[in-house]
């Protein structure tokens, strides 16, 4: 007798008793998603958000501490750190969610041919995916900018290529296990092609996890890039990605630190976020936890 | 027309797993699970045949071969007179909608991210029927005894018994011939499978179509076959008209199978243990030489561990695969009719 | 009853009641349920989906969900009440004096350890010691052959059938008085189930072992119980013998289920179904719940729940038995019209 493994549940996105709702249920749901939508429209409406142009220099007023012109104070030309590190979220947003998208259809389109096909596909695809993730990740990255040059472009493609493995080995876990299961029999007893099987029948269904990588992924790629921007590899001055405002505090911390405090803060809190939306969104998605509160099933 | 829908030949389907491309040169068929090894079945158009055999005889598997959704690794199948073993694409296609497949699990044959409505439209959709030829989506919900309501479900939302009908609907919908239900009545109540097998019984006389019905429940085949087939470890043990198969069997395992049958009567619990073969059902990576069932059987000799019983004739139209079947049959067949219920 | 009829039943089970708890309305899973277990009694608890025995058999075993509540009766072990029990004490009953098996095996045996190590375990936990001649024995005397080579193998070595052996020679390994065992055969094939049940009863002869035996299968009750409950919508409907039960149910929904079974004796005719379905526990109809299928409906069902009677030593729920209930053409245990 073949074990079937159960086939996800469709849930409702919106409304009651939906994924929504149950996430706002939840402290850190929450507290993920105001964060996450906040940080979202910050970045989408920095032009007015934001109290000064993020390159007007002041140089009389340099390296001071949060004010009340300047709540967080001021960097070493004299620009407005709370306006630099607003439109900075625009850069990192702008950089991270194209990104790790572009990683997860990259990463989806590689698992599911290897978990579909099988055989010599799956061997290649692996090999591929053990490759790239066998490379510590900043060495990887510094190879490709060296060799392409920095830019925002080739940033986006490396954080791409770096983090597609593991959507990539998600995707195709799922595929596995779902291909096993009788519907994709049932499908192809009535002559489906694997085409459609896959497009109707699978992908619908391997989708969730990857959402929610998604979303758990976004704070590392942010950190990539900052990381990168630090190093001086990544996105170029005056552009005000964090990581730049974190390489420009960094050589003048003895004297005024607040730049890297806020800049740093911001890091901590957008991790934060997205890390409770996240890790709520998984617990909340869980088909186990859900069973108990539902009740029993119709029956007969 | 001939009477035979269904032919088939000296069939063997093996499942050989991952094997290094060296080991194909090799032919290494160590370790191959032989899950049809050997069969001859007819079916005839208009019967209800039941397949009958415990956890690993290649039952299913052999429904599968039979609608081409399982590999054939030697023999044919022959189809209302043509062979199909190897048809494929196009040709294959049109077949598919000459024999369709009721699955075990109600639920898990249902993608479970699509509504009802859409997945009753699906087979027409896949092999693009002409909106004159197809059945509506109320038309194939009333033809289950479902409510047209249940058409914007998912199927998470129906219930087991549900959840098979719509499964028959689908099955019905590109108006096969032929149809293989898998445990028709598996994981549904009494009163469940009851309605079950009588929309079957219904369906047939209605739309003239050809069953084979897997199971391992002998109640059910009892009830709804009209010839029996009994398989083991990829091979059939006993084939004849369920009335006589069921009366007087000729194959000990028939035996066992007929008294381990628990029948909701409990006066029939009295001396139907020593029929029980003891141990369990070998692996079918590496079933017993000669006869499958010597290993556990009351009337193995030697020549049992050497001879592969044929299936032979003894009774018009009821086959027996025994080396000593004269001898099971009288010896037997108190308790063969004491398990019936008879008194 | 007297004390020392009292005394002798290992289980006694009165008036529960299960409510479960969910985002909409809580779910009433049983009513009033009463029944006990003797010692060497084979019990069977029958019923279709919905009606309640997982709930039972989870409440009695104290393994409810978070969402569950006993919301009234008592469940007596050897007069020991249960239900109030501190935690650590009913630990000790589990496993020692009560055992449990269930359906699906092999998630019910830890992949991870071989079934040797899972079996010390337990008996440790009882403040036994590891003894492998112990393990082994009890395995052999349970069908497994080479038992005591086989100690270090895992479970997904085994096949179903051994795996439903480890878990009754798991459950038998502290001698309990009562086992409990929840569609244990329903997973497994023809000659399996058979031998499965002829090692209960074995064991029930052997060492008085008492069962309860919940199933939905009427046939494998009928072969291997002594005496049956059926269940229907959370309420116990009947309580008889096996024969009586079989021979002349009482309650209508005993005998149209019996009626629903396929057997020889019916092909050709069409298989007598129940009409309409089982109800949802959200949407229970007040007075009896079997009105709506019952062949012997009569208005005053509709109001009145029926009492849970005893007549000439069978039980049962229904207003057709119970003169007090207003019903027209009130029987008797025999079936036939009760004296005014």
């Amino acid at each position: 007798m073949a074990i079937s493994v159960p086939a996800p549940r469709p849930v409702a996105v919106f409304g009651r008793g939906s994924v929504l709702a149950r996430l706002a249920r939840r402290p850190t749901g929450l507290a993920g998603l105001v964060i996450v939508l906040g940080l979202a429209l910050v970045a989408v409406a920095a032009p007015l958000v934001a109290p000064y142009d993020h390159a007007a220099q002041d140089i009389a007023n340099r390296l001071q501490g949060p004010s009340q012109s300047h709540v967080l104070g001021t960097d070493h030309l004299g620009r407005d750190l709370l306006s630099r590190i607003i439109f900075g979220a625009r850069v990192e947003l702008g950089v991270a969610v194209p990104a790790v998208t572009a990683a997860l259809v990259l990463g989806l389109l590689l698992g599911v041919t290897a978990g579909y096909l099988g055989g010599k596909a799956d061997n290649a695809v692996i090999v591929v995916m053990d490759s790239i993730q066998a490379f510590p990740p900043v060495i990887l990255a510094l190879t490709v900018l060296a060799l392409l040059g920095p830019s925002l472009r080739n940033v986006l493609l490396v954080i791409a290529i770096t983090f597609s493995p593991q959507y990539a080995r998600v995707a195709r876990a799922s595929v596995l296990a779902l291909k096993q299961n009788p519907f994709v029999e049932a499908e192809r007893a009535f002559g489906a092609s694997s085409p459609r099987i896959l497009a109707v029948h699978v992908l619908p269904n391997i989708m969730a996890p990857l959402f929610i990588l998604l979303a758990m992924n976004i704070p590392s790629a942010i950190a990539v890039e900052a990381g990168l921007s630090f190093l001086g590899v990544g996105v170029q001055p005056p552009t005000p990605s964090w990581g730049v405002i974190l390489s420009e505090g960094f050589e003048r911390v003895r004297d005024a630190p607040w730049p890297i405090i806020s800049t740093g803060g911001a890091l901590i809190l957008t991790t934060l976020g997205f890390t409770m939306l996240g890790e709520t969104l998984r617990d909340v998605v869980d088909p186990r936890l859900r069973a108990v509160r539902a009740g029993p099933r119709p029956r007969a | 027309m001939s009477d035979v829908l269904v032919d088939v030949r000296g069939l063997r389907t093996w499942f050989f797993g991952r094997r290094w491309w060296f080991e194909r040169f090799l032919e290494r068929e160590v370790g191959a699970v032989r899950a049809i090894d050997g069969v001859d079945l007819e079916i005839r158009r208009g019967e209800t045949l039941g397949l009958v055999g415990e956890s690993g005889s290649g039952k299913t598997t052999l429904g599968k071969v039979i609608l081409r959704l399982a590999p054939v690794t030697e023999g044919e199948i022959i189809f209302d007179g043509s062979d199909i073993t190897g048809l494929r694409g196009a040709g294959l296609r049109r077949l598919r909608s000459r024999m369709q497949m009721i699955f075990q699990d109600p639920h898990s044959s249902l993608s479970p991210r699509l509504r009802i409505a859409y997945l009753l439209m699906e087979p027409y959709r896949i092999n693009d029927v002409p909106r004159e030829e197809r059945y509506t989506v109320d038309e194939l919900l009333e033809m289950v005894e479902l409510s047209s309501e249940l058409a914007s479900k998912y199927p998470h939302e129906l219930s087991g018994g549900q959840a098979r009908r719509v499964g028959i609907a689908r099955a019905l919908a590109l108006r096969p011939e032929f149809l293989v239900a898998d445990e028709p009545t598996a994981g549904l109540d009494v009163s469940a499978g009851a309605k079950i097998l009588n929309l079957m019984r219904d369906l047939q006389a209605r739309l003239q179509l050809t069953y084979l019905v897997i199971t391992h429940n002998l109640s059910i085949v009892d009830y709804v076959a009209d010839r029996l087939a009994v398989m083991y470890l990829g091979k059939l043990f006993e084939v004849g008209p369920t009335d006589r198969v069921l009366d007087a069997p000729a194959h000990p395992y028939t035996h066992a199978l007929l008294s381990a049958v628990s029948e909701p009567d409990p006066r029939l619990r009295r001396g139907r243990a020593r029929l029980l073969p003891p141990g369990e059902i070998p692996s079918p990576r590496n079933p017993p030489p000669g006869c499958r069932f010597h290993t556990r059987c009351a009337f193995a000799e030697e020549r049992s561990r050497i001879e592969v019983p044929a299936l032979e004739e003894i009774e018009p139209g009821h086959l027996v695969a025994c080396h000593f079947w004269p001898k099971v049959r009288t010896e037997l067949a108190d308790s063969a009719a004491r398990a019936r219920g008879y008194r | 009853m007297t004390a020392a009829a009292e005394e002798s039943r290992l289980l006694e089970v009165e008036g529960l009641e299960v409510v479960y708890h969910t985002d909409e309305q809580p779910l009433p899973a049983l009513y009033d349920v009463t029944f006990s277990v003797r010692p060497s009694e084979i019990v069977g608890v029958v019923g279709e989906s919905g009606c309640g025995k997982s709930t039972l058999s989870a409440a009695l075993m104290g393994l409810l969900p978070p969402n569950g509540e006993v919301t009234a009766g008592r469940i007596a072990y050897r007069t020991e009440d249960v239900l109030h029990l501190r935690p650590e004490n009913f630990r000790r009953l589990r496993g020692s004096e009560l055992a449990m098996i269930f359906q699906d095996p092999l998630s019910s045996l830890n992949p991870t350890f071989s079934i040797g190590a899972q079996m010390r375990d337990v008996l440790r936990a009882h403040g036994g010691r590891g003894d492998r001649h112990r393990i082994a024995s009890i395995l052999e005397r349970v069908g497994i052959p080479d038992a005591q080579a086989r100690l270090g193998d895992y479970p997904h070595q085994f096949s179903g059938g051994m795996r439903q052996r480890i878990m009754i020679a798991m459950a038998l390994m502290l001698e309990p008085a009562l086992i409990i065992a929840d569609e244990v055969t329903s997973a497994l094939d023809v000659t399996l189930e058979a031998q499965i049940l002829e090692l209960l009863r074995e064991l029930r002869d052997e060492r008085g072992t008492a069962v309860l035996f919940i199933s939905h299968d009427l046939g494998v009750v009928a072969q291997v119980c002594d005496r049956v409950v059926v269940m229907y919508a959370g309420r116990a409907v009947e309580e008889a013998d096996v024969y009586a039960l079989f021979e002349r149910p009482l309650h209508p929904y005993t005998e149209a289920l019996l009626a629903a079974v396929p057997s020889h004796t019916r092909r050709g005719e069409q298989l007598a179904s129940i009409p309409g379905r089982v109800p949802s526990l959200s949407a229970l109809p007040p007075g009896c719940k079997f009105v709506d299928r019952c062949a012997y409906a009569q208005p005053v069902n509709r109001e009145r729940e029926p009492r849970w009677l005893e007549l000439d030593g069978r039980k049962v729920r229904c207003n057709m038995y119970d003169p007090e209930s207003g019903y027209e053409g009130v029987r008797s245990a025999d079936g036939s019209p009760a004296r005014a």
